[in-house]
Order: structure tokens, then sequence, then C-alpha cells
């Protein structure tokens, strides 16, 4: 497969695509097995500004273990005005969280197992929490929570749906790691 | 049903398949009588006899081709079979059907009835509430009287459903003191997607302070509905004679009241002595008024209110449900508050043994108890060999192949037997299908470090005192050869196997009936066997996977084990007929010979059959 | 998803006639193309990887403007593309309208068909469309699927100020590259 020279793969066993964008990378972590597809946005270079105290660790996103970004989709960490300061805040993603095609995630926290369908997007400071299915064409508005166990769709999404108790399996993405 | 293809699996608590296992299921409250703890199947004076019969009597005719020596080579008995086999087929158009069909991993498995439970055939019973916003517990007791909602500060847009957030009003007058913790009120609701705010309503609320908005929200908002419910709350609360007593609280009470509607009055129930002068005297309730009539003067109102305000001013349905009082216009909608959720454990509904217990934290995803049926059943998936197989637009005439994939979640290896009937049931247009290896074996499913030595050398047949099946002596791991009775691919613990389907011409029927005729679902019959160490001074024990609670001091020993269940393989829509892949004669599928490799480029059905008129 | 990347790293297409504001902000990899004049209002920001097509007719960045990358602008016709001041495009969008007011919001993926007109103070939620030359009076919030309502929040003062300190953080995040464009 010419895929196999597409991927750079790091020594935690990310595989990033040549293709994809990823600006301030010093400003991500990768968990590790995680993939980033062609066309992949990741903005790292939207991070927090601390203006005081430089010490503070200046993550943008933290993704964890066996995520996938699947092609054109965004991670951009929120930004808001608090306290008179406007600021972009971190993104925090779990593991096995995939995020769809083209869509856009402006996110506090993602949970573990998470799957985010093709074309949605993620509102600014919303939380995810674990075992969650987003399905393709969600808009969630900013500052949602999704509970757990939860099915989402609709402008803006809502939850249709519970998820059975094995969402944990459903959602695992050990498989696709291996299959990239 | 969108997305091909899927495997349902149908729940045996679907009552009318004969060889459905409810009655047996019955049995075991006493599961210490029952010769063998997982011989369910059949009754309990057969365990170890020739049951392979009887599955057959139960569920099948012999002629759908068990035997897969036969194999799609005597086809001319089908037509008259066809009839005989829909009385005992699983028919996934059957109506009732619907109800019993799940994925995998919506199935529970109870270990004590040794069956498959679906979300029907359980019990929920609430672990605790929770706000899905806040993730805030809610104690049980304060749950019904706030009306099963968030009573913090989680208020959802009346508009467009999104969560509502506080902002001052006044945000520029806050600005110099801005860096101070509490921007100066008032404060407003505001939805950050659709820019609804307090303010929208008539009249306008403006809290003062941005926390405990319930509070402020009662207060504020008007409430002459509310004011008519506590009416006749009292009302009725009188006329039960017991002011003092919450009624709908008291379960006694809530018998009473569900007798008046079932019409078993309590009185004559013989609920108690004690109470049946109660019951007679509710009989005799008085309403509280006369039924609501329409007050011309207040709908001419709202009539004329419409004409000036127009159509945009006007509440759509799902706006309208989602509020207490349906109002008819966007001024009167009222923030509403989060719907609660619950976190529940679930009870097998035959045994009452507890299937699902979630742990109690609500940001928890653990569970303390968790049967899933993934865990004890084979799953089966499907794939197409053939990549230009599209799902959605199944040709006719044409013989798709797919590989057919069990996998096995158990300790032990298992022999699996796969039954089809050999046309889909249920319908005037009929799809052939034919599984070309319905007999095997798969692998127990060991360590994974079993299997990177597995991984090494091929895939032999665990060493168990399994009878092997005739087509055992044929097997060829990693086989690429999609030979007739072998198996396609076996690995640690799956066996693939291929499948062809040859769907008919059928008309579309989408847009005129109800049932999709294009739609090709096909019923298989899992039958799996396998020797488990069955401890029996420990029947309670276990936990774990079945065949793991072994290995005690008490009397181990080594049974067979049976079970079976009918699964459905949605595969696809057929789709319009294409030009040159015509009907074959009925007594020769198309088929590639034996030994080609189906990796290879196929020539396309049409340059290999004889062109021939396209029956219309 | 055009594989145009024209833009400032691939110097051999040549630019359309920029006229930037001292104080605006362009990222590096902007693409520019077509012939028609392109106008970048003072204080304005353009994140990386956005596309202004001036091929049709000219466009115009009003003052305090937010342009987030994957963004495109096309100018629909030879009357062009207007934007007011302190609109906010969000990322990928799609814009072929002919006017936007001042201080719209346009989240994400969002879709102008060609010659529409944006009023003042409208909000379009994410995933929105607009038809061609459809006109969105000022307030107009687009929600939910396509549904429209009128905006009575009065949070459009705080809206501007907000977009100023967004635009002062990023003069402080991104790397101003305004200068490769010009010349």
């Amino acid at each position: 497969m010419s895929q196999k020279s597409e991927y750079i793969q790091t020594e935690t066993g990310n595989k990033v695509s040549r293709k994809s964008l990823i600006i301030g990378s010093q400003n991500i972590i990768l968990g590790g097995k995680t993939i980033i597809q062609a066309d992949c946005c990741i903005r790292g270079d939207l991070r927090r500004l601390v203006p005081q105290n430089q010490n503070a660790a200046a993550v943008a996103i933290a993704v964890g273990r066996y995520c996938f970004l699947s092609k054109g989709c965004l991670l951009r960490p929120p930004s808001k005005t608090y306290r008179g300061q406007f600021s972009y805040y971190p993104m925090k993603l779990g593991d096995h969280v995939f995020v769809g095609e083209a869509s856009v995630v402006e996110a506090a926290v993602i949970g573990s197992y998470v799957s985010i369908g093709k074309n949605c997007v993620i509102g600014k400071f919303s939380i995810i929490k674990d075992c969650v299915r987003i399905e393709d064409g969600t808009v969630i508005a900013p500052n949602s929570v999704i509970p757990s166990f939860s099915s989402v769709e609709g402008h803006p999404g809502v939850v249709v749906e519970e998820l059975p108790e094995t969402a944990a399996e459903m959602l695992e993405l050990k498989e696709l790691y291996k299959s990239i | 049903m969108s997305s091909f293809p899927y495997i349902h699996i149908s729940c045996p608590c679907n009552e009318d398949r004969p060889q459905t296992l409810t009655i047996d299921s019955a049995r075991p409250i006493s599961p210490s009588k029952s010769p063998s703890k997982y011989n369910f199947n059949f009754p309990p004076d057969a365990p170890g006899s020739p049951t392979k019969k009887r599955t057959l009597l139960a569920g099948f005719n012999p002629s759908v081709s068990f035997d897969s020596g036969n194999l799609g080579l005597d086809l001319d008995d089908d037509d008259e079979l066809t009839d005989e086999d829909d009385e005992n087929n699983f028919d996934p158009r059957n109506p009732r059907s619907a109800f019993s069909l799940f994925p995998i991993e919506n199935l529970l498995y109870c270990e004590d009835c040794h069956q498959i439970r679906c979300p029907r055939c359980v019990q929920d019973e609430i672990v605790c509430w929770y706000c899905p916003s806040c993730l805030f517990e809610v104690p049980s007791s304060t749950v019904k009287s706030d009306g099963n909602r968030c009573t913090r500060n989680c208020y959802l847009c009346p508009v467009c459903t999104a969560l509502l957030a506080v902002i001052p009003v006044n945000p520029s007058s806050g600005h110099p003191n801005a860096h101070s913790d509490h921007p100066a009120g008032p404060f407003n609701l505001f939805c950050s997607h659709c820019h609804w705010t307090t303010s929208d309503l008539s009249p306008p609320i403006q809290l003062e302070k941005p926390t405990s908005i319930s509070a402020q929200l009662s207060k504020l908002t008007p409430s002459s509905r509310d004011a008519e419910f506590i009416r006749l709350k009292q009302h009725y609360a009188q006329q039960l004679g017991n002011a003092q007593e919450d009624f709908t609280n008291s379960p006694a009470a809530l018998t009473r009241l569900m007798g008046l509607y079932t019409g078993l009055g309590s009185g004559t129930g013989g609920h108690g002595g004690g109470r049946k002068g109660r019951g007679v005297k509710k009989l005799e309730m008085k309403e509280v008024d006369r039924p609501r009539e329409i007050n011309e003067e207040q709908e001419l109102e709202i009539v004329e209110r419409m004409a000036i305000e127009g159509l945009d001013a006007t509440t759509n349905a799902r706006q309208r449900l989602s509020q207490p009082h349906e109002p008819r216009f966007l001024s009167e909608l009222t923030p509403t508050a989060v719907l609660l959720r619950t976190k529940r454990s679930k009870r097998c509904r035959a045994c009452r043994h507890i299937l699902v217990k979630p742990e109690s934290k609500v940001q928890t995803t653990r569970f303390r108890i968790r049967l899933v049926a993934l865990n004890y059943i084979p799953s089966l998936t499907i794939k197409r060999l053939d990549s230009s197989i599209t799902w959605n637009n199944l040709v006719p005439h044409k013989t798709h192949r797919f590989l057919l994939t069990v996998t096995n979640p158990l300790f032990d290896p298992i022999s699996v037997s796969l039954l089809t009937p050999r046309k889909t049931p249920g319908t005037a247009f009929a799809s052939k299908v034919t599984i070309l290896c319905p007999e095997f074996e798969v692998g127990a499913n060991t360590d994974v470090w079993d299997d990177a030595l597995m991984s090494t050398k091929p895939a032999a047949p665990a060493s168990s005192g399994i009878s092997t099946p005739p087509v055992a002596g044929s097997f060829t791991s990693f086989s690429k050869d999609p030979k007739m009775s072998t198996v396609y691919e076996q690995k640690r613990n799956y066996t693939s196997v291929v499948i062809e389907v040859v769907p008919p011409e059928i008309p579309d029927t989408r847009e005129t009936r109800i049932r999709d005729e294009r739609l090709l679902e096909i019923p298989i019959y899992v039958r799996v066997e396998f020797e488990a160490e069955v401890d029996r001074d420990d029947e309670e024990g276990g936990g774990g996977k079945p065949s793991h609670s072994g290995a005690s001091g008490g009397a181990v020993q080594r049974e067979r084990v049976e079970y079976s269940y009918w699964c459905v393989v949605g595969v696809g829509r057929v789709g319009d007929p294409v030009e040159g892949v015509v009907a074959s004669e009925p007594n020769t599928p198309v088929r590639t010979p034996v030994g080609t490799p189906v990796k290879a480029p196929r020539t396309p059905a049409a340059m290999r059959t004889p062109l021939r008129q396209v029956r219309s | 998803m055009a594989p145009k990347r024209s833009g400032a790293s691939a110097s051999s297409a040549p630019l359309p006639p920029l006229s930037i504001d001292s104080t605006a902000l362009l990222s590096d990899a902007i693409s520019f193309s077509g012939t028609y004049s392109i106008t970048i209002g003072a204080n304005s920001v353009l994140h990386p990887r956005c596309k202004l097509n001036s091929t049709e007719g000219p466009i115009v960045i009003g003052s305090n403007c937010i342009i987030s990358e994957r963004t495109q602008l096309i100018a629909p016709d030879i009357d062009g593309l207007v934007l007011g001041n302190y609109v906010h495009v969000e990322v990928n969008c799609h814009i072929q309208a002919a006017r936007i007011g001042d201080a719209t919001s346009i989240e994400v993926g969002t879709k102008l068909g060609k010659g529409s007109c944006i009023g003042d103070n409208c909000t379009l939620s994410p995933l929105s469309t607009i038809f061609d030359v459809d006109v969105l009076p000022a307030y107009t919030v687009v929600y939910g699927e396509n549904h429209r309502r009128m905006d009575n929040s009065a949070t459009a003062v705080a809206r501007n100020e907000t977009m100023l300190a967004h635009i002062d953080c990023l003069k402080k995040l991104l790397l101003n590259k305004a200068e490769k464009y010009t010349r």
C-alpha cells in the first residue's frame, strides 16, 4: 500500500500523515498509537496566554492513546473571555476517540471511547463524557455536557438514545489502529 | 437499518418460535435438578443423547442442507419444501420478529437461565438519578417532588434545546470591575446557539444573582397554571379524605388507583379489610369542576394575536410539547429545567438474578456486574469477498459472495453449525442462500500471548474431546480458497466461511408498500456445541466467563454443552436488474468452479453466463 | 478541498492586487487568487490556510474582522464581496455572498450562496446554509435546521468587545506574515 509511506511514525506509535497540518506542535501532546490522517489540522498555536508566570505548562491540545483523527478534521482549542481576559483554553481528548471526516472539535474535554461522526461541529467548551457516540452531522452547542452512554444527534445535538453496557467494546479503536 | 451489513440476534423471548427456550428457561428455578447446567435447549431426559436430531425437528426441516456433502446439489425439491420451511424458519419479515431482533451489543446473558436476555426480558431498577448536564446526583426523595428535573442551574433553551448560560444584562457596566469574581447584575439566561434570552419573554425576566436560578425562576415565572395545578391537587387530596397523606407516594394508594383504572375496584379486590372503606369512598370521588369549556373570548384573542404577530411568533410542535402548558406563542416559552437521567441495574425477569449493576457514582462508567451476551455467545460478522459488491445495490441473479466470520468469546473451542433456509422466507421474492461450509470449529478465546504463539503456526483445533465433524479433516488454515465445504480462514478464536447469495429481480416497492421487498435479510440458525468444565458443587460460583469457573476443589468434569439461536443478517438491498446478468437455470446456480481463487479478478458475470433474455 | 496551494509559499502564481492595512494580521499560507483587488481593513486577522478568490470580482474585508482557517471567500461577481466591520467568519465556511453586514458572526461550516446578502448583527449557527441571492435582514439568527429568528439579546456591544479582545489575543499568538504578501 502506498499509505505506508504516507504516515510518519513516532516512537510512541503515533502515525501522522505527511499531508496533515499541525501548527504549534510544541503545545500538542499525543498519547501514543494515535492516527492523524491527511488534511487534519491541529491548532496547537492557539494556546493559553499566561502573561504572569510562564512556568505553567502551555499545553494547548492533549490527545490520549488510540485516537483516530479522520481526513480533514480539525482540533481547535476553545476560547472565551473570563474575568475580563480573553484567552484560549486547553483541550483534552481521552483514549479511543474517533473524530470523523471534516468534523470540527472545539470541546474542552472529550472522554474515552467517544466516536464523533462525519461533518460534526463540537461547540466551544463542550464536555463529552466517556462512551458517547455522536452521529454524523451533529452540531453540539457551546458549553454543552453530554453524559456517558449517550448517542447524540441533531442541530443542536440532543441525546436520542442510551448506549448499551457494551459501549466501550463497541467504540474501542485498537483494531482500527492496526489496520493503518 | 440504513447501513449495511448488520447482524441482529433474535432473543428467545420471541415466544412463538418452537425452538425458543422460554418454556425451558422457566425450569432453571431449580437449576441443581437440571442434569446439565448448559443443556437448556432440550428436555432434561436427553442430556447427552443425540440432540442433533431434536434440534432439527424443533427448528428445521432436514432438507436445509445441514449435511455439507450434498451442498447445493439437490436443489430439485426446493419448491415443495419452501412452504413447509416457512413454518419453522425464522422469518425476519414477520412483524413479531422486529421486537426480538437486537444487535449482539444490546443483549445480555443470564448465567442462571443460560439464556440470552434482550431489553424486553430484563427488568430495570434505578440505582440513582442524576442531572445529565451538571452531573450531580439527585436524591430519590426529591426526584418526584421536583418533577424529575434538575433544581440547580441547568436550563435548556425553549426555542432550540441548547443549554442556557447566565450572562450579565449590561456587560459594559460590569466592565470596569470585570476582574472581580462577581460581575454586576442583573442577569439573563442566554442561549449561545440561537441567542434566545429571558428578555424575549413577555414580560421579560431578569435574574438578580447568577446562582440558584431555579429558586429565582420559580418566583418570577407567571404561574397561574401552577396555581391551578395546586388547587386541583388539594381538591383531590381532600376527596381522598386524608389530606396529610401524599397519596401519590403511598404504594397502597397507587394500587387502589390502578385498580380504579383497570376496573378491578380495590374494594372488591380484597386488598385488606382496613382499606376497603377508603377504596369505596374514592370511587365516589367528585371531579373538581365540569370539563373545561372553551372560552370563546380567550380563543378569539389568540386568533387575533396570531393575525397580528404572524406565524413566526407561534411555537412549533416540538417547542410546544416540551413545555408543561403547551403555549402557542414564542414569547410564552419559559426555560425548561433539564430532565434527569438514571443509572439502572438490570435483572433477569425469569430468575430475578442481576445481569447489570453499574457503580453508583454518577461519573464512572464501570460496572459491578455486567453479563453481556458479547462475552458468552459467538458473534457473527459479515464482509464482502468481492469489493465490487455495493451493499445498497445488489445485482439480481448475480452470485454475491460474502465472508461470514464467527468469533468465539469462550475459553473453550466450539463447534458451530450454521443453517439457513435455502430460500429467504417470508417473501414472494426469495433469494437463494448457500453457506459453503456450514459446520466448522472455532478456536478458544485464549490469551493474547497464545495468539502471538498461534500466529506463527497454523491454527490446529485445540485438543479437546470434540467429535470431529466430517469437515474437520479438510481444514486448511489460512486458506484463501473458497472451496466448498472448507473454511475460508481460521485464526485464534474466529473462523470465516463463505456464504453465497443470489437475489432475484424484485420490483421496487419501497414507496408503495410499508415493507421494503428489496431488503435482503438472511435468517441463520446458529448452533454451538462445546465441552465445558462444569463445577457442579459450585453452581452459583463463577461470575466470570462460564467455562472459567472450574479448577476449584469441587467435582470438576467436562460436559457437553449445546445451545442455539437465530440471527438475521441484513446483507443489503437488491438493486435494479443489470443488463446482461440474467437468471440462470434454477438447478444450476451460478458458481465458480471448485478451486477457483476468489481473490483473483473475477470476470463479470455477464461474460461467464450465456446471454439470455431477461425475464420481465 | 481544491488543492490550491498557490498562496505565499508558491510565488509562481501572481498575487491579485492587495491593499492590506498596516495593522492587519495575515498568517502564513493564505491563498490569494484571482485578478481583482483584495482589500483588508485595519486590525483584521486572517488565520493560516484561508482562501480568498477574487477571480470574479473584488473582495473587501472591513476592520476588526476574523477570518478563520480553511474558509473560502469567493467574490460572486463584478460587484465583489464586501465584509463589514467586526465580522467573524469561523472555520470551514464557504462564502460567495455579496455583502456581509457589520458585527455578524458566521459559525463553523456555514455556506453562503452566490450573491446572498447578510445584514448587520446576524448570527449563523454552525452548518447553516443560505441560498443564492437570499437576503437576511439585520439581527437575524439562523439556528437549528435553518430556522430563523430575530436576535433580541442585546449582546452586540459585548460581542464586539469580545471580538477586540480576541483579535488582541490572536496578535500575541499568531505570527504576522503580512509583508510576505505585500512584498
